[in-house]
């Protein structure tokens, strides 16, 4: 069951140019949070009415023992540039852990994470979880230029294999992450001859789009992190639909935060725009 | 209050529960406090279970229910405002059977009024849902949904005419025992005209106000915001529109009244109640927090104790007064 709770900040700080690392002082959604999870922040102050809205956030690692919950985020509006204004022992009314995570399965498949973006952080605590579990995930990062690159020290302390490309080449690989997915896979195939593969991704829809043309055209089951504007984060306002397929061709508005955020990569009916 | 194993009562527990007294009579129901939730932001309550003790309300309004179920509109769904929000949901809903078989059970276990909302394309349809609600025991009372901005047809098109929203009104009195309760939309040239038509026909009591319509262009996209062009505004910035019509109606026109429309605390609460409200409904304000409704009762029951009023009918419209 998720918690409302008013939680203190440990730490902040900014780990690249407009990208903060939060550390929330929060047990109950430490220890109850599982990957691919998401808190919803109150970014305003208490008796502020605007911006009005909470905030969805993935959870990017928790620290079960000291009740750390570890979120970056990027300042796009005016909702992230008020949390990023909070100061060490403030604190910050957090709802959660909320929504449907990864499913880590039974581990007979070998994961191969893909990353966009800001879209690496709640693949952080995915890739420490499968690690737990006794698998090495292989992880795809993409950002768009070397500044830009984040988080990556934090996977290789956990014990995963990274891969950075930069769509301009200026660290790593060169091109988009979807393009060396086939080359990942190969890979993980010849290491581990017969071992199946299962794609973990979350970045921005068009990426998002390529891993799903990606895992169908090679027949890889997959699961795909979504984002949504948000209102309520309870599941009742119905506001964060996504319009998902089933196995019979039916087509329906699911919740990104009920049925959500994590989607079975086959189900998902992208946006045409 | 007795404490367990004795029989000593605190002075602060006798000043709460023997001298405030929160319940309020409403189209026939009591509620045990004034505070409800407008429907559509509350789901039908066990979405709030993890943060709220639902079974504290004074009553719950149900999403909006149609005779069949409805996908509702393409994303996105929701967009933040100035102190505001628009939606449009597009009465995404199981559907009567939906909601009696999944919902009504778990609704039922809270033990407080259950205030269906409905919604149709045709007065028969509300005429139908409100008879087959009745009796299939789904409601205690009906809010007619006359006032949705975010459907093609029915909803606001029989909300903004006076005509219309009388025949949707006795259409659903003429098919239901249960009391009738009719929500008003804000987008009308004169509440007042609509809500006496509503009396006029039968309504028990009045739900007022529903969103208003507004619109957001998506600057980075180059786009109108919203899947569906318009949406419905909601949260504080409207509350000036809503006390407004709360206090027009009011004196014209003797029918309770649910007030609403960007109630995040005791003291906007009681605004409505002063101009002229017999219960309020708190609705966006649980999206921010989700233990709203219950902050903004206890808000209420300090704001009476600190002003000495003992029931919440003294206060009914107390602004109105001249002296």
């Amino acid at each position: 069951m998720p918690v409302s709770a008013n939680a203190a900040v440990k730490t902040i700080r900014q780990i690249i140019s407009g990208v903060f690392r939060i550390v929330l002082d929060c047990p109950p959604i430490a220890s109850e949070a599982s990957p691919g999870q998401f808190v919803h922040v109150a970014v305003s102050g208490a008796d502020s009415t605007d911006p009005l809205l909470r905030r969805p956030m993935s959870v990017c690692d928790v620290d079960v023992f000291q009740g750390g919950v570890t979120l970056v985020f990027r300042v796009v509006g005016r909702g992230t540039r008020e949390l990023a204004q909070r100061r060490e022992g403030e604190t910050v009314s957090l709802m959660g852990p909320i929504g449907h995570g990864f499913e880590l399965g039974m581990q007979v498949r070998q994961p191969l994470l893909v990353a966009g973006g800001m879209g690496i952080a709640p693949l952080l605590f995915l890739s420490k979880s499968l690690r737990a579990a006794g698998s090495v995930p292989l992880v795809l990062a993409g950002f768009a230029r070397s500044r830009d690159v984040i988080l990556i020290d934090d996977f290789r302390g956990y014990g995963a294999e990274v891969h950075v490309v930069t769509e301009d080449g200026t660290e790593g690989m060169t091109g988009r992450v979807t393009d060396y997915m086939d080359w990942a896979a190969q890979e993980m195939a010849r290491r581990k001859p017969g071992n199946e593969i299962e794609v973990y991704a979350c970045g921005p829809m068009p990426m998002l789009r390529a891993v799903q043309e990606w895992c169908l055209r090679s027949g890889v089951p997959g699961q795909v992190s979504l984002e949504s504007r948000m209102a309520c984060g309870t599941g009742a306002c119905l506001g964060c639909a996504q319009l998902v397929v089933d196995p019979g061709g039916e087509k329906r508005y699911e919740r990104v935060c009920r049925e959500g955020p994590v989607f079975d990569v086959r189900r998902v009916i992208f946006p045409s725009d | 209050m007795v404490c367990e194993g004795g029989n000593s009562v605190t002075l602060r527990h006798v000043n709460d529960v023997i001298d405030v007294d929160l319940s309020v009579r409403l189209a026939g129901i009591v509620l045990s406090n004034p505070v409800v939730v407008a429907s559509g932001t509350f789901g039908f309550g066990a979405e709030y279970e993890p943060y709220v003790d639902v079974s504290k309300l004074g009553a719950i309004v149900t999403k909006g229910l149609t005779l069949r179920p409805r996908d509702g509109n393409p994303p996105p769904r929701v967009w933040e405002t100035p102190s505001g929000m628009l939606n449009c949901i597009g009465l995404q809903n199981p559907g009567l059977d939906g909601y009696l078989r999944d919902h009504l059970p778990a609704l039922r276990s809270y033990g407080i009024p259950v205030i269906a909302n409905i919604a149709g394309d045709t007065v028969e349809e509300y005429a139908k849902l409100a008879s087959e609600l009745e009796r299939h025991g789904g409601a205690d009372a009906l809010e007619i949904n006359i006032s949705c901005p975010n459907v093609k047809r029915g909803g606001l098109a029989f909300g903004v005419d006076a005509s219309s929203a009388a025949a949707v009104v006795a259409a659903v009195k003429d098919a239901t025992s249960l009391p009738v309760i009719a929500k008003l939309s804000p987008n009308v040239t004169d509440v007042v005209h609509i809500a006496a038509a509503c009396k006029e026909a039968g309504a028990d009591a009045l739900s007022l106000i529903n969103t208003l319509l507004g619109m957001a262009i998506d600057v980075d996209r180059k786009r109108p915001a919203l899947g569906n062009l318009f949406g419905g505004l909601s949260g504080p910035a409207v509350r000036p529109v809503a006390v407004r019509m709360v206090w027009q109606v009011y004196e014209a026109v003797d029918l309770p009244l649910i007030g609403m429309g960007g109630i995040t605390k005791g003291r906007d609460a009681v605004e409505f109640i002063l101009a002229g409200a017999r219960a309020v409904a708190v609705g966006t304000g649980n999206f921010v927090d989700p233990a709203c409704t219950l902050r903004v009762i206890d808000e209420i029951r300090d704001y009476m104790i600190r002003n000495g009023f003992r029931t919440v009918s003294e206060m009914v419209g107390l602004a109105h007064r001249r002296e």
